[in-house]
């Protein structure tokens, strides 16, 4: 497992990097610079941007080797295979998060909110990762089986079902970010828990899509 | 490297949100209305109001010559600082308790008002001299009595008393301030103006403030 994750980490770093951490100083400059780094603006492009590299981590953009070689050339279980890529995946939305994190000290700065936001963004940022990249994975078993439209399909049915059905509206990171933005005294427990749920979820629906392909 | 770098930029972004907090006012409409009173002392009364979009519940003004948080909300508090970066005077506001010194707070909105020192103004009473050094930086500054409004920089350059038929725009919408002012020094002439004023105050409102207004009884002796 440990070589999934330093594999996808090193073709990242080989392949993708410059291009994601550049798209990512673009954008958030660029977000910064129209919004006066006002957090209620800058803080949803973040949780965008996390969203589609997570996603596109899951998609095994930047692989060098695709799920299924590492089950034919090596005596990994399946299982091993999809939590090295999450793994891996993850690793590299937290390298994003930590090279925009002085960003944010200066937002918190500049607008006042409190230390326990931020964790609380951070912390939000990496749920949304872990499911991103769950979500991004069942995409990408399901293009495997040779219908391609449904690469962006759970990711998409995840962020538009939450936005639309009320109820669901804790399991939606944008949403979550502007509720701790606007009122930072509401329990967030419970709300990490279901989307820790969520993100369980979404990797375990993964694995069973690759281990369906796999047969 | 990588690291290297992040733990390089988040040190650094502490002086720098510092340098930008104290320098840029974030979208608040900050006015101050300011009276110069004898011994180097000057009487400000200062409004805050907040961009009407704003969502964040506070802004920091922590880093800034002003000091203090001012919360959006039901509470504000904070501490105005000198030009030593001391506290010269502190305000709070919140529903439940309320100091005679601030005058109202409102989300959006933060009004007090306090005394500073400025040695360097009104020292030793107002003379020509001085009233011409303290309209210096900008000049635009008139005479107003009941009677009229006059050229300042006219006067006490060559001592001309030229009547202006319109007062400027920026004194148009202080009606309720110079009524007020009147009060104070019935049917004395009081010299008015806008922009920075010398001394430590004057440099915080070429920072944060978008309008200041400042006004000193002119002395009978000056108008001679």
């Amino acid at each position: 497992m440990i070589a999934v994750v330093l594999s996808e980490m090193m073709g990242w770093l080989k392949n993708q990097s410059r291009m994601t951490l550049t798209a990512l100083w673009i954008i958030f400059g660029i977000a910064g610079s129209f919004s006066f780094l006002r957090p209620e603006f800058c803080l949803e492009v973040l949780i965008a941007f996390i969203i589609w590299l997570g996603a596109k981590g899951g998609n095994q953009s930047w692989s060098q080797f695709w799920a299924r070689d590492w089950v034919k050339r090596t005596n990994l279980t399946l299982r091993a295979v999809v939590i090295g890529k999450t793994l891996a995946s993850f690793g590299v939305s937290l390298i994003h998060l930590a090279a925009v994190f002085p960003v944010l000290i200066m937002m918190l700065i500049l607008w006042g909110f409190t230390w326990m936001q931020l964790l609380h963004i951070i912390l939000v940022n990496m749920v949304a990762a872990l499911i991103a990249i769950g979500l991004g994975l069942s995409g990408s078993f399901l293009e495997g089986s040779g219908k391609d439209y449904l690469n962006g399909l759970p990711t998409a049915a995840w962020l538009i079902l939450t936005a639309v059905i009320p109820m669901l509206r804790p399991l939606n990171p944008f949403y979550t970010t502007w509720d701790i933005m606007v009122s930072n005294e509401c329990s967030l427990l419970w709300v990490y828990l279901v989307n820790l749920g969520l993100a369980l979820l979404a990797i375990s629906l993964a694995e069973y899509l690759f281990r369906r392909e796999s047969h | 490297m990588l690291v290297c770098f992040t733990l390089l930029w988040t040190g650094a972004a502490f002086p720098v949100g510092n340098w930008l907090a104290g320098i840029w006012n974030r979208g608040a409409e900050i006015q101050s209305r300011t009276i110069l009173l004898p011994e180097g002392w000057m009487l400000t009364d200062v409004k805050v109001r907040f961009a009407p979009f704003k969502i964040v519940n506070s802004i920091n003004l922590q880093p800034s010559p002003w000091g203090g948080r001012i919360f959006i909300g039901d509470e504000s508090y904070g501490m105005l600082k000198g030009r030593d970066q001391r506290g010269a005077f502190s305000w709070r506001h919140s529903l439940s308790q309320s100091k005679t010194s601030v005058r109202d707070g409102v989300p959006g909105f933060a009004c007090f008002n306090g005394w500073f020192p400025n040695p360097s103004l009104n020292q030793a009473g107002l003379n020509r001299t001085k009233a011409e050094k303290i309209i210096r930086p900008n000049g635009e500054a008139v005479i107003w009595d009941e009677r009229g409004y006059y050229r300042a920089g006219d006067f006490l350059i060559r001592g001309d008393w030229e009547e202006i038929e319109e007062p400027p725009d920026w004194l148009l919408r202080e009606n309720n301030w110079l009524t007020r002012l009147n009060r104070v020094n019935p049917g004395k002439a009081w010299l008015i103006g806008r922009g920075p004023l010398p001394g430590g105050v004057s440099k915080i409102e070429q920072k944060d403030f978008t309008g200041g207004i400042w006004a000193a009884p002119l002395p009978e002796e000056v108008r001679k």
